[in-house]
């Protein structure tokens, strides 16, 4: 042989393998960015307490640091908080004009329920009308700690009574006004209700800016309060937990820049319910009809490939379908017929639980029935053969042998349907999600399940709360581990999924037909 | 599973007989009305917008006038999505396929398909508010990148052929799309220490300021190369795996043969494998493109929405989905503004399912072409 042989690959080979590289490194570095921010935002950070050139004094949390425009240095993003002193929370300050920065152990951070935070120290606890004189560190702190443990558990109280008494006995008397024992009812739970708010009202707490500004802050707009610079590292941790607990549990508070998403993930999961008892059946059927009922002709392969291609339709398209016939078309003719009385305002006439479940059901309706029409077709043709030939009917075989194999192929489409459905927002945007839907779809109210009520959802909460808030910039941290905790539900579905379809797989080791 | 003494009797029974009728025909009838709900989306769209068009209610100049941008800005975003795209997804199916492992390779398919089931409006909100003005304060070290990586992975073939031969083996080009990622990491790194003096050197200090003044382009915040890379992102993982799926499915026979002749894998890649893959790989291409051409919360939250018409990378762009979904709430139901974005509506489905269609269609003469290959031998 004249010319040798090349021994390696060449320059195109290893650019391949750098494309994977690249992608792997995008999709772990967007993982990673999600996570540490999300969850970062929960942890107490250390307050600093900075001096500057001109003397002047601000306590809050180094959030980042910036290359200053007009000259040379960087500056340094701080959290302030005090928003009823200041007017706005947060502080650009060039590094190269702090003089002196420490941490001290007695700054606190309260969370308020309007204000949002505050940060500085605190001088005394007690009765609103007798807070004058400064009492020692530890005493306010103790006070403090006990008294919001206090309104902790008369808060629970509150609510409690609200909730399963005064509107139950509300509605009774909506029903029958002359309902004499639920209005004595009414009048006790309100007188309690009553004494409930004065016991949480009354305390309060003096507070001092690092600056010297002394302000009365009422004990009840308090949720929490911690000492960030004095806590240890379990402390923090526990304070962590705390918080995404909160996050998780609680309703969205300062115009969604602070506060949980119990709402949002609660409007999620049942849309997405609703979805699934929709789309069920209703895949599971149209693949059945495809693939055993059918005769397998041109005419069905090409109603296969149009179904296949259906699901590459833009979601929008389907959001546009579901505003012009179920809200316009059917919900109009609905609030025609039978809600009349209430026009003009619309009841199913515009977005809500129902339409907005359903153009979502017609929109993974094509995963579904690829992935049913996929199993069923991996199954030999044998077992039906064998299901036949013992004597049983059409139905027989396919409702005792052939949908039984056909399970964990279903349950994959389900899946697959589920995950996509939970990060789909654009459809939504037409058919009904809210930015604050105050109440949630189901309560005690008849009838219990609320389908023309609109909701909110894990993805339209990220792109409105992170493209139409007030204040983005404190919303952020939020937005974060909003969208991490809908990336985490989105990726536990597909694993799922892929698992059962790995499982399947390996089970019956067949090929489909070709 | 059946009892043997039911079977006996069974057929025999003519209720059983009518009842299986019965459930059959239920069951048609089910899957056709099903069928025809999913279809009837095009014919929805068809029925809301030809009598108005032709009825004379909207007159061709207004329709001329507001699509054109909004046409011009999706086929942009498009655009811009599918060069950042289609090298990257090609060049790891290609890796995929032919140099990883199989052990390595069923690993990485499931990872990248939960790249792909990443949230829309979770790229869109890193790429808007994280990545965008990320990139505007690094624009140079964010340029300098796209030469730097590509030029660093080839400086890494050039070391590896010095190294070790133990450390060769160790680190194989089968493994090499893990093993790069450190690399990578460092190399983007460096960029970003290297890029101000950089800039400093070659732009005065100010790439932006330098663009504006020397060719005349504006930068905005959000633009077309935030949703090209964050679009990229997103539909980057469909095409890889239908063009996988083409790559791998070509006989082995085929490559096996070429081996034997001398050819390294990659000569036997581009003289033997791609060709056979190659309506394949358009295929993935063109589904990519229909999912660029609808996907709605990126363009909208990365794109800045306004409808602009330029080529330029660093202006926005207002796409017809992003436009539908901001628009069609606020819309009253037969108005001028309605019937036109429910012609958007129309061309958007029109656009996706005719490429959807051909892309299926060469598909599954792919699927003959590859039997016929497979078994004439």
């Amino acid at each position: 042989m004249s010319r040798r042989l090349p021994r390696t690959e060449g320059p195109w080979a290893w650019l391949a393998a750098g494309s994977v590289a690249l992608s792997l490194l995008l999709l772990g570095g967007l993982l990673l960015l999600l996570a540490v921010r999300g969850l970062g935002h929960f942890w107490p950070a250390s307050v600093t307490l900075v001096e500057l050139e001109d003397g002047r004094l601000l306590a809050g949390q180094a959030v980042r640091e910036l290359p200053l425009k007009h000259r040379a240095g960087r500056e340094r993003l701080y959290f302030t908080g005090n928003r009823d002193l200041d007017g706005h929370v947060w502080h650009w300050l060039p590094v190269d004009t702090i003089v002196a920065s420490e941490r001290p152990a007695e700054l606190v951070v309260l969370e308020r329920r309007r204000h949002g935070a505050f940060i500085g120290r605190l001088l005394a606890v007690g009765e609103s009308d007798a807070l004058l004189s400064a009492q020692s560190r530890e005493a306010a702190w103790t006070g403090l700690e006990a008294r919001l443990a206090e309104l902790e558990a008369l808060r629970d109280e509150h609510d409690r009574l609200r909730r399963d008494v005064l509107r139950p006995l509300i509605r009774r008397l909506d029903a029958r006004p002359d309902d004499t024992a639920a209005r004595q009812a009414l009048a006790e739970a309100n007188a309690r209700v009553r004494e409930l708010q004065q016991a949480m009202g009354g305390q309060a707490a003096l507070l001092e800016s690092v600056d010297g500004r002394r302000l009365v802050q009422p004990l009840d707009e308090v949720l929490r309060a911690w000492q960030p610079n004095a806590m240890s590292l379990g402390e923090k941790s526990g304070a962590w937990a705390q918080g995404v607990w909160r996050f998780l549990s609680e309703g969205p508070r300062d115009g969604n820049t602070a506060g949980g998403v119990w709402p949002a993930i609660f409007g999620t999961v049942l849309m997405v319910l609703l979805m699934s008892l929709l789309v069920t059946p209703f895949g599971v059927l149209a693949a059945v009809y495809l693939n055993e009922v059918a005769h397998q002709g041109r005419l069905t392969n090409l109603v296969r490939i149009a179904v296949r291609n259906l699901a590459g339709v833009p979601s929008i398209v389907y959001g546009v379908f579901g505003l012009g016939v179920f809200v316009y078309g059917i919900g109009g003719t609905l609030d025609d017929w039978f809600f009349s009385d209430a026009l003009p305002s619309p009841t199913f006439g515009t977005g809500g639980l129902l339409w907005a479940s359903l153009t979502l059901a017609l929109l993974t309706l094509p995963v579904v029935i690829v992935a049913t029409e996929e199993g069923l077709a991996r199954i030999p043709v044998q077992q039906r053969e064998g299901a036949l030939a013992l004597g049983a009917t059409r139905l027989e075989t396919l409702i005792r042998v052939v949908l039984p194999m056909a399970v964990p192929a279903m349950l994959t489409g389900v899946i697959l349907a589920v995950a996509r459905a939970a990060g789909e927002v654009a459809p939504l945007m037409l058919v009904g999600v809210a930015k604050l839907a105050p109440q949630i779809p189901v309560d005690g109210e008849f009838p219990f399940l609320h389908l023309d009520r609109k909701f909110m959802h894990l993805g339209y909460h990220i792109f409105d709360t992170a493209f139409h808030g007030n204040d983005v910039q404190a919303a952020l941290p939020l937005v974060y581990a909003t969208a991490l905790l809908l990336v985490m539900v989105i990726l536990v579905l597909n694993l799922t999924a892929i698992f059962l379809r790995h499982y399947f797989r390996s089970r019956h080791g067949v090929q489909p037909r070709p | 599973m059946i009892e043997p003494q039911n079977l006996v009797s069974a057929p025999r029974s003519p209720w059983r007989r009518r009842f299986d009728r019965l459930a059959t025909g239920l069951i048609a009838a089910g899957g056709i009305g099903v069928i025809v709900a999913v279809m009837a989306i095009g014919a929805f769209l068809v029925v809301e917008v030809l009598p108005a068009l032709f009825g004379g209610r909207l007159e061709m100049e207004r329709v001329r006038l507001a699509l054109t941008p909004m046409a011009w800005g999706t086929l942009k975003a498009a655009l811009w999505a599918m060069i950042f795209a289609v090298p990257l997804a090609l060049g790891a199916a290609i890796h995929s396929a032919l140099f990883m492992t199989q052990r390595l390779r069923s690993r990485m398919k499931p990872t990248l398909e939960m790249m792909e089931a990443m949230p829309g409006v979770v790229v869109g909100f890193v790429a808007g508010l994280v990545m965008a003005p990320w990139i505007e304060r690094h624009l140079a070290g964010v340029l300098t990148l796209m030469l730097v990586l590509p030029l660093g992975v080839l400086l890494a073939a050039g070391l590896w052929r010095r190294l070790p031969s133990g450390w060769r083996r160790r680190l194989s080009l089968a493994r090499a799309g893990l093993w790069l990622v450190p690399w990578l990491l460092l190399l983007a790194l460096a960029t970003f220490a290297l890029a101000p003096w950089l800039e400093g050197l070659l732009f005065g200090g100010d790439l932006r300021v330098w663009l504006d003044r020397e060719l005349g382009l504006d930068y905005a915040t959000r633009n077309a190369m935030i949703v090209g890379v964050a679009m990229g992102f997103a539909v980057m993982p469909s095409i890889y795996a239908l063009a996988e799926d083409a790559l791998s499915g070509v006989p082995s026979r085929l490559g096996e043969g070429a081996h034997a002749l001398g050819a390294t894998r990659w000569q036997t890649l581009r003289r033997v494998v791609l060709p056979a893959a190659s309506p394949g790989i358009f295929a993935a291409v063109m589904i990519g493109t229909g999912r660029a051409v609808g996907e709605t919360m990126i363009v909208l939250m990365a794109s800045g929405n306004a409808s602009l018409m330029s080529l330029s990378p660093f202006e926005g762009m207002r796409s017809m989905a992003a436009g539908i979904a901001v628009e069609l709430p606020e819309a009253v139901p037969g108005s001028e503004a309605y019937v036109l974005l429910m012609l958007a509506a129309l061309l958007l489905f029109i656009f996706t399912f005719l490429v959807n269609t051909l892309a299926e269609v060469v598909r599954s003469r792919l699927r003959r072409r590859y039997r016929w290959l497979g078994g004439a031998a």
